[in-house]
C-alpha cells in the first residue's frame, strides 16, 4: 500500500498545452465581448473601444505564436517525452489547435474594421 | 513497438481452474426484481438506452400530432393551449430527456468495453444518475397527459414564464424538472470524465485513445461547463416565480435578456454537446467498415477539441435580434462562422477514409446510416453559416428555416449516427444482430420521410412562416409545403416504427453471444474483445490505436487471460487505474457491487424536486432528507477497508489497492465537481455584472445608507479562516490507524459550526442593513450570493459529518484518509467561494459608485 504515486509527465501540464490556443481564443473572446460591452455602455469614443480590441488581439496572437513556431520547447515544460510517437502526436495535436484558434482570434479580432462598434442594427 | 515486444503477454501460461468461475460469480448482475440493484455498466447502460429511446418515441408522436395540426390551414385537432405545450414538451423531451441521456448512455455502455475495463469508476453514481432520470423523466413527461405540461417553449423565455405571465405550476415542472435532470447529466458527466481518463487499459496513452473517448471526454467537459448555467438560471427564475427576487423583471432593475444569456451559454453549446460523441461514433464505423485507420486522426481530435471550444462561444448568434451592438454581435457571427472549419475537417477525414478504404467501403445499414448523417448533416451545416450572418439571421430569425436548420443539424448529427450505433454494436450486446434486409428499408424511409418533411420547411420560412404558430389562414400560401412536411414526418415514422418491430423481435441482450457474433464487422477496437459479465477475461496490453489490427492474436490471449488481471486478487470487483497521459498502471480501484441505497437516494431526491414544483414543501423535505440519508448509507461502503496491501496484477507488476491524493479516482471526481462549482460561480459573477451594466441605478451610490456594512463582511471572513483552519489541523493530526482522536473529533466540529455560522452571520447582516432581497435586481442578487454559500455550505457540512462519523468509527486514520481529502478539498473551494462573494458583493458597489 502506498499513499500515492508519482507520474511522469505532468497530467495538468499536458492538458493546458494542448488545450492552450482554445483557452487563449476563449479568454480573448470573453475579453473583448465584455470589454465592448462595458465601454459601449458608458458611451466610451469608438477609437478606445478599438485599441482594446487591438491589444487583445495582440495579445493573444502573442501567447499562441509560441506553441506553432516551437512546440516541442513549450513541451519540455510538461515533461512530455522527446523521441516518443505519443509524444509527438500530443506536441502535434497541440500545435494544429493553436493554429485552428490563431485563425479564429484574427477572425473575431479583424470584425472592428467592418462594423462600427456600437451601433444598433435595428 | 518490434513485433517481438506486440506478441509478447505479461501472464504467460495456463491459468489455474476456477478462475473464470470465480470471476462470473463476481460480476454477475443481479436477476429478477433485484435488477433494480444492478450497477454492471451494461445492465444500466442498456436500461438507460432504452429509457431513453422511450422518450424518442414518445416526443415522436408529440411531434406527429404537431404535423398533424398543420397538415391542413386553420386546423382545429388541438386547442393553441395544448399546441403549446405539445412543442414545449417535444423540444424539451428531444433535448433533456432524450438526445443528452441518450449519448450519456452510450458512453456508460461503451467507454468500459472500449478500454477493457471492468466498469466505470463509479458504478453507483452511473446507477444513480440513471435511476434520477428515469423517475423524474417519466414523471415530467407525464404533465401532457394532465394539462401540467409547460408551454414557454423548450427555452423558456422571460418574461413569457414569469409568474404573471406563466401561472400555475407548468413553468415550474420544466424548471425544477429540468433543473433535476441536469444535475444527474452532471454524474453521469463526472464518471465519464474520471472514467475516460483513469480506466485506460495498460499502455493506452492519450495518444491512443479512441476516438470516440476523446468525444466522451469533450462531451462531458462541455456538460460540466455549459450545464451549470442553465442550473442557474433555473434557479432564479424558480426564485423569482415563488418569491418574487426580480431578477427578470425590467421594472425592479432585472433584465429579461439575462435568462436568454444564461440558456444560451448552455444551449448552443449542447448541441455540439449532442453532436461530437455522434460524430467519435461515425469516425469508429467509417474506420471500421473502410478497414483502415482513420485518415488524419490526430486532425480529428483537433477538430473535437476546437468543436467543443468554439461552441462556447456561439450562444449570442441565438440573440442576434435582441438589441445587442453591432460589434458584439460580429464577434460572435465571426465564431459561429469559425466552427464551421473543425467540423468541416471530419467531415473531409471521413470522405477521405471512405476513399482509401482498404477494400470497397461495405455498404451495411451502419454505413448507410452513416452516408445519411453525412448528406443531412453538411446541409444543416450549410445552412447554420447562413443563419451565422446577422442580415440573414435578422430576416429568418423565428421561422420554420431555424426549425429546418436545426433539424438538419440535429436529427441529422444525433439521430441518423444514433442508429447506425444501434445497428453496429448489436452484436456487442445481444445474442442477434438486427435485420440488415429490415435495416436497409428502416434508412429508407428514415433518409427519405426526413428529407421530404423538412427540406420543405427552408422555403416555408423563406416565405414567412413563423415557429411554433397553431394553425394559418389558406390564403398565406403554406398548405402544401406543410401538406408534404407532414407527409415527410409520417414516412420517417414510419421508419422509426419498424425500428422498433425489428428490435423487440431481435434483440436479447446477452454480454457472451455466439462466436461468429464476436467481432461481425471485423473492426480493430477494444469492444469487439471476447467478452462476458466481468468485461473481457484479462485487460490487455495496448500497443497501438487498432489493438486487435495491429496486434495478431490479442483476442486469444485475453481470452486465456494471459493479461493483466485474469483473476480478482482482491477477491471481490475491481479494475487497473492508469495514468492519464502514458497510460502506466497505478493502482487497483475496488469498486462496489449492486446495492438499495442509490436507487433509494434517487426515487426520494426525485420526489423531492418533484413535490416542491406542487409546493408541499413538509413532505418534500422529508424526502430531501431521507435522500441524504440514502447517500450516507452508499458512500459510507465506498472507502473499503485499506486490508489487501499491493497485488500482482501480471508482469511482474505490482499495484497498491489503496491510494489518495491527484493520483486516486475520487481526487478527480472531487475536482471536476469543483469545476461544476465554478461554473456555476462564475455565471453567477456574470449575471451580477450584466445586470450591473443593465441598471446601475439600482446599485447603492457611494455614501448610501444602501451600502452594506463592512464590519458583517469581516466577521463571514474570520469564521471561514476558522472553519477552514479547524479543518487542516484536523487533517494533520489524523492518528494512526485503529486510533481514535477526540482532538480531530473537536476541531471537525468547531470546522462546521464556523462555515455554518459564516453563512449566517453574512445574510444576517444583509437583513440588518436593511436589505430585502424582493426590493430590486441588486438586493436579490446579494441575497443570491448567499443561497450559493449556503447550496456549498450545506455539502461541506454533511461531508465533515459524515467525516466526524467516520473517524469515531474508526474508519478515518492517517492512511484511510479519503474521506479527509474530499471534504478538505471542497472546504477550501468553499471557502474561496464565501470570501470572494464578499468581495463582490460589498466591495464591487464602493468601486463602481
Amino acid at each position: 500500500m502506498v499513499r500515492s504515486v508519482r507520474q511522469n509527465s505532468s497530467t495538468l501540464g499536458t492538458m493546458i498545452f494542448i488545450l492552450w490556443g482554445v483557452i487563449v481564443w476563449f479568454l480573448h473572446l470573453s475579453a473583448i465581448y465584455l470589454a465592448h460591452t462595458l465601454l459601449c455602455a458608458l458611451e466610451t469614443r469608438p477609437t478606445l473601444i478599438m485599441t482594446v480590441i487591438v491589444w487583445a488581439t495582440v495579445v493573444a496572437l502573442a501567447a499562441i505564436a509560441p506553441i506553432i513556431i516551437a512546440p516541442q520547447r513549450v513541451a519540455n515544460l510538461t515533461r512530455l517525452p522527446r523521441s516518443n510517437a505519443d509524444g509527438h502526436h500530443v506536441v502535434s495535436i497541440a500545435r494544429f489547435v493553436a493554429v485552428l484558434s490563431l485563425v479564429a482570434v484574427l477572425w473575431s479580432g479583424a470584425t472592428m474594421v467592418f462594423v462600427d462598434s456600437c451601433e444598433l442594427l435595428r | 513497438m518490434s513485433d517481438t515486444d506486440r506478441s509478447a503477454v505479461p501472464n504467460p501460461g495456463p491459468r489455474p481452474d476456477g478462475e473464470e468461475e470465480a470471476l462470473l460469480k463476481i460480476w454477475a448482475p443481479p436477476t429478477g426484481w433485484r435488477i433494480i440493484s444492478a450497477v454492471n455498466n451494461t445492465t444500466i447502460g442498456i436500461a438507460y438506452l432504452g429509457i431513453a429511446f422511450l422518450f424518442f418515441l414518445m416526443a415522436g408522436v408529440l411531434a406527429l400530432i404537431m404535423r398533424t395540426q398543420l397538415a391542413v390551414p386553420d386546423n382545429d385537432l388541438v386547442s393553441q393551449s395544448f399546441y403549446n405545450q405539445l412543442f414545449t414538451m417535444h423540444g424539451t423531451t428531444m433535448m433533456f430527456l432524450f438526445a443528452v441521456p441518450a449519448v450519456e448512455a452510450l458512453g456508460v455502455l461503451l467507454l468500459p468495453q472500449m478500454l477493457s475495463a471492468r466498469d466505470l469508476p463509479f458504478p453507483r453514481l452511473s446507477a444513480f444518475a440513471i435511476w434520477a432520470y428515469i423517475i423524474g423523466g417519466l414523471v415530467f413527461f407525464s404533465t401532457i397527459f394532465y394539462d401540467l405540461a409547460p408551454s414557454g417553449g423548450w427555452f423558456m423565455y422571460t418574461p413569457l414564464t414569469l409568474k404573471e405571465f406563466s401561472p400555475g405550476d407548468n413553468a415550474d415542472f420544466w424548471l425544477l424538472g429540468i433543473g433535476f435532470i441536469e444535475i444527474s447529466a452532471i454524474a453521469g458527466a463526472v464518471e465519464i470524465v474520471v472514467g475516460t481518463l483513469k480506466t485506460k487499459p495498460p499502455g493506452m496513452s492519450l495518444a491512443k485513445l479512441p476516438i470516440f473517448a476523446w468525444a466522451m471526454l469533450i462531451f462531458a467537459a462541455m456538460i460540466i461547463f455549459a450545464f451549470p448555467a442553465v442550473i442557474l438560471g433555473t434557479m432564479l427564475l424558480e426564485i423569482e416565480r415563488s418569491f418574487g427576487w426580480p431578477f427578470f423583471t425590467a421594472a425592479k432593475g432585472g433584465d429579461p435578456l439575462l435568462w436568454q444569456h444564461l440558456f444560451w451559454f448552455f444551449g448552443h453549446p449542447e448541441v455540439y454537446i449532442i453532436f461530437l460523441p455522434a460524430a467519435g461514433l461515425v469516425s469508429m464505423i467509417v474506420s471500421a467498415m473502410a478497414q483502415r485507420p482513420l485518415i488524419g486522426h490526430d486532425l480529428i481530435v483537433v477538430a473535437l477539441i476546437g468543436t467543443g471550444f468554439f461552441s462556447f462561444g456561439l450562444w449570442v448568434h441565438h440573440m442576434f435580434t435582441t438589441g445587442i451592438p453591432s460589434l458584439s454581435l460580429a464577434f460572435f457571427s465571426a465564431a459561429s462562422m469559425a466552427v464551421a472549419v473543425p467540423s468541416g475537417i471530419q467531415v473531409f477525414s471521413w470522405i477521405a477514409t471512405i476513399a482509401a478504404s482498404e477494400k470497397r467501403f461495405r455498404i451495411t445499414t451502419p454505413s448507410l446510416f452513416v452516408l445519411g448523417f453525412l448528406f443531412i448533416f453538411v446541409v444543416g451545416g450549410l445552412t447554420g453559416i447562413m443563419v451565422a450572418l446577422v442580415p440573414i439571421d435578422f430576416q429568418v430569425h423565428d421561422t420554420y428555416f431555424v426549425v429546418a436548420h436545426l433539424h438538419y443539424v440535429l436529427i441529422g448529427g444525433m439521430v441518423f449516427p444514433l442508429f447506425a450505433t444501434f445497428y453496429y454494436w448489436t452484436p456487442m450486446l445481444s445474442r442477434n444482430m438486427l435485420s440488415e434486409r429490415v435495416g436497409r428499408w428502416v434508412f429508407g424511409l428514415m433518409f427519405v420521410g426526413f428529407n421530404v418533411a423538412f427540406f420543405p420547411m427552408h422555403i416555408t420560412g423563406l416565405a414567412g412562416m413563423p415557429r411554433r404558430i397553431w394553425t394559418y389562414p389558406a390564403e398565406l400560401g403554406w398548405d402544401a409545403l406543410n401538406m408534404v412536411s407532414t407527409i415527410g414526418a409520417y414516412m420517417f415514422a414510419a421508419g422509426v416504427l419498424l425500428f422498433t418491430i425489428d428490435l423487440v423481435r431481435r434483440f436479447r441482450p446477452s454480454m457472451s453471444g455466439p462466436d461468429e457474433l464476436e467481432n461481425p464487422w471485423d473492426a480493430g477496437t477494444l469492444e469487439w474483445l471476447p467478452s462476458d459479465v466481468y468485461s473481457t477475461r484479462s485487460i490487455p496490453l495496448v500497443s497501438s490505436r487498432d489493438p486487435l489490427w495491429d496486434q495478431p492474436g490479442l483476442a486469444d490471449t485475453v481470452r486465456s487471460g494471459q493479461h493483466f488481471l485474469p483473476d480478482a486478487p482482491t477477491g471481490g470487483r475491481e479494475t487497473i487505474v492508469t495514468s492519464v497521459i502514458e497510460g502506466k498502471p497505478e493502482y487497483l480501484i475496488r469498486l462496489p457491487g449492486p446495492g438499495y441505497a442509490h436507487v433509494v437516494a434517487a426515487v426520494f431526491m426525485a420526489a423531492f424536486f418533484l413535490l416542491l414544483t406542487i409546493k408541499a414543501v413538509t413532505i418534500a423535505i422529508a424526502c430531501g432528507i431521507i435522500s441524504i440519508i440514502a447517500c450516507f448509507v452508499w458512500t459510507w461502503e465506498l472507502d473499503q477497508q485499506p486490508d489487501k496491501g499491493n497485488v500482482d496484477i501480471g508482469g511482474g507488476i505490482k499495484v497498491p489497492t489503496y491510494v489518495t491524493g491527484p493520483v486516486s479516482h475520487a481526487w478527480w471526481a472531487v475536482m471536476v465537481l469543483i469545476l461544476v462549482a465554478v461554473s456555476l460561480y462564475l455565471s453567477f459573477i456574470f449575471s451580477y455584472l450584466y445586470l450591473w451594466i443593465v441598471s446601475p441605478e439600482v446599485w447603492p451610490a457611494a455614501g448610501s445608507a444602501d451600502m452594506l456594512d463592512v464590519s458583517f463582511s469581516m466577521a463571514t471572513t474570520a469564521l471561514v479562516v476558522a472553519g477552514i483552519t479547524s479543518l487542516i489541523i484536523a487533517g494533520r493530526r489524523l492518528p494512526d490507524p485503529g486510533q481514535i482522536s477526540a482532538l480531530v473529533l473537536v476541531l471537525l466540529a468547531i470546522s462546521a459550526v464556523c462555515f455554518s455560522a459564516a453563512v449566517a452571520v453574512n445574510v444576517w447582516g444583509h437583513w440588518q442593513t436593511g436589505l430585502r432581497p424582493t426590493d430590486n435586481a441588486h438586493s436579490a442578487l446579494v441575497y443570491m450570493a448567499s443561497v450559493l454559500d449556503a447550496q456549498a455550505t450545506v455539502v461541506v457540512v454533511l461531508l465533515l459529518g459524515h467525516a466526524f462519523a467516520r473517524h469515531a468509527t474508526g474508519k478515518l486514520d492517517n492512511f484511510r484518509s479519503v474521506a479527509m481529502q474530499n471534504v478538505t478539498l471542497l472546504a477550501i473551494y468553499a471557502s474561496g467561494q464565501i470570501l470572494f462573494g464578499l468581495l463582490l458583493v460589498y466591495g464591487f458597489p464602493r468601486v463602481a459608485s
